[in-house]
Formats: C-alpha cells, structure tokens, sequence
C-alpha cells in the first residue's frame, strides 16, 4: 500500500536522466569557450573585435531580401545595421529620462531618397566588412 | 482631401494598432531574413500606407513613411510602391489655443506644425512603442522631442517638396 512498482529502465533513466544533461552542457560551454578564446565566431555571434573603431559588442549575421546583411551592437551603447543596400545607425538617447539601453535613430545628411533621413549607402569599408562575415 | 481626414484617420489607426498589438507580435518576432524592429516597422508602415495614406490621399500621391518607415524593400522605406517619394506630411498642432501638457519633459508648451514623428505608449516617464497608443511624440521647431496626448493635438496635412 502506497508504494508504487517502478521499473528498472526507468529508475535508470530517472537518474542517468540529469547526469547526461549536466555532461551535455558542460562539453557545450567547454567548447563555446575553446572558440571565443580563439577569436572565432560563435553561432552568429563575435565579441570583442574592432570595428569602425569601436569595440563589438555582439555581431549577428543574417541573410535578408538584399544579401547578407549584419547587425552591429558596440560596447558603447550604439549600433549599425548594414546590408548591400543600405546602413542604418543607432546611438544611445541622450533625453536624461530614457531608461539604460534606449536607442535614438541617426539622421543622416546624405540619406537616401524616401528614407526619412534615416538610411544611406553603405560605404566601402562597410561593403567589405559585409563581403569579410 | 481634407485636414479633418488625416485627423481622424490617425486616430482610428491608432485603435487599429491598440487592438491588434498583441494578436501579430508573435507573428512578426524571430524571423530569421531581418530583425524584430525592421519586421514590427515593416508591418507598421505597410498598414499605415494601406489604411491611413489610401484614404486620404489621391492614388498618384504618397504619404511620408510612418515613424522609422519599412525596410523591406530597402533602400526604400515604403512597402506599396517602393520607389515612390512623399508628396505630403503629417503635421501636429495644438487642439485649443492653450498650452499643451508635454509629459515627457514635464511642462506646458506652445507649437505649430510640430512634425509627426509617431504614436507612442507612455511608461515610467518615458516613452514607449507599445500599446497604449495615446500619446504622440513630435519634435517642436528646435528639433526637441516631446510627447503629448493624442487628446490636445489636430492631426494636418502639408505638401512637401519630393524627398
């Protein structure tokens, strides 16, 4: 009364169950931090590089309608999206009441045609960081 | 045409955005050719075109992309006839001749022709883009930002140089 038949495979899966993912995540942070060391990407992600003269943040690429295109986050609060047709950019809000991570779009002086101010065309340089990740 | 168009056509897309927020963000997160801001502005101005330019405007004229505009057809930040340019603006003006409540910056003011930058939600003293969209950020003619109620403000068109 009360106490209930539990089979040996699943006692066993019970407590191998833990043990496993605990080996799992260990060799996958082990690795992660073989690759950061390295200076290699990780997933879609690259810290601590020098772009444009600021300190990346994060980096994430992706492939849009237009090509590859990529998502900048710089360790001093901005960021940069480029893609072959286009580069928009970010900087922190400077009002004093918006809260810590708010961004403020940049209005261009050479923007593009129709875009508000807020796109122009990515330079050289950016066309070659894009080719480069 | 009319001014009293836009006024109420900004006003009912603003229900429109404060009712359907929530049903298409997770239809429009986590997808993978762009980010969750670009997809929120390109559902925002596609919308904006289709509700809000389509009905006070003429089919061969363009409203100025909303907020941030597209960018899902960039260089272009229009989703319908990307490679049109503006032919008219939103302006904001006060409803009454008296000040106008700024909640952003704390204090009274007085404009005209302030320039429609969006709706806005208002939370923790700043503002927000989410819903509830009941609050309208502008920049007055020293280019400052402010936000104040969609309640004190009219709604106006302007003819704008293509740009």
């Amino acid at each position: 009364m009360g106490l209930d038949f539990v089979p040996l495979g699943k006692t066993l899966k019970i407590f191998i169950g833990p043990v496993n993912s605990i080996i799992h995540n260990k060799v996958k942070d082990f690795i992660v931090k073989l690759l950061r060391k390295q200076g290699k990407k990780v997933g879609k992600i690259l810290q601590g590089s020098k772009l444009f003269g600021k300190v990346v943040k994060k980096a994430t690429v992706r492939i849009g309608k237009h090509g590859k295109a990529i998502e900048i986050f710089f360790h001093d609060g901005s960021k940069k999206d480029i893609n072959p047709v286009r580069v928009k950019e970010w900087i922190p809000n400077p009002h004093p009441k918006a809260p810590p991570g708010t961004l403020q779009k940049v209005e261009f002086k050479d923007f593009l045609p129709g875009s508000k101010g807020y796109k122009r065309a990515p330079t050289q340089e950016e066309l070659e960081i894009l080719r480069k990740f | 045409m009319s001014n009293l168009k836009i006024d109420q056509a900004v006003r009912l897309f603003a229900e429109f955005m404060n009712s359907s927020w929530t049903t298409v963000i997770p239809l429009l997160v986590e997808r993978p050719y762009t980010t969750d801001e670009d997809a929120l502005n390109d559902w925002i101005e596609a919308n904006w075109e289709l509700l809000v330019e389509r009905k006070v405007l003429q089919i061969d004229e363009y409203l100025e992309p909303y907020g941030e505009g597209a960018d899902f057809n960039a260089p272009s930040s229009r989703i319908t006839a990307p490679d049109a340019l503006s032919t008219f603006g939103v302006e904001v003006n006060q409803a009454t001749k008296e000040g106008v409540y700024d909640c952003l910056n704390d204090e009274h003011f007085q404009f005209e022709g302030a320039t429609f930058m969006e709706l806005v939600g208002f939370k923790k003293g700043f503002y927000t883009k989410e819903p509830i969209f009941k609050y309208v950020l502008i920049k007055d003619s020293t280019k400052t930002e402010r936000v104040v109620s969609i309640d004190d403000v009219r709604f106006q068109l302007y003819k704008m140089d293509k740009q």
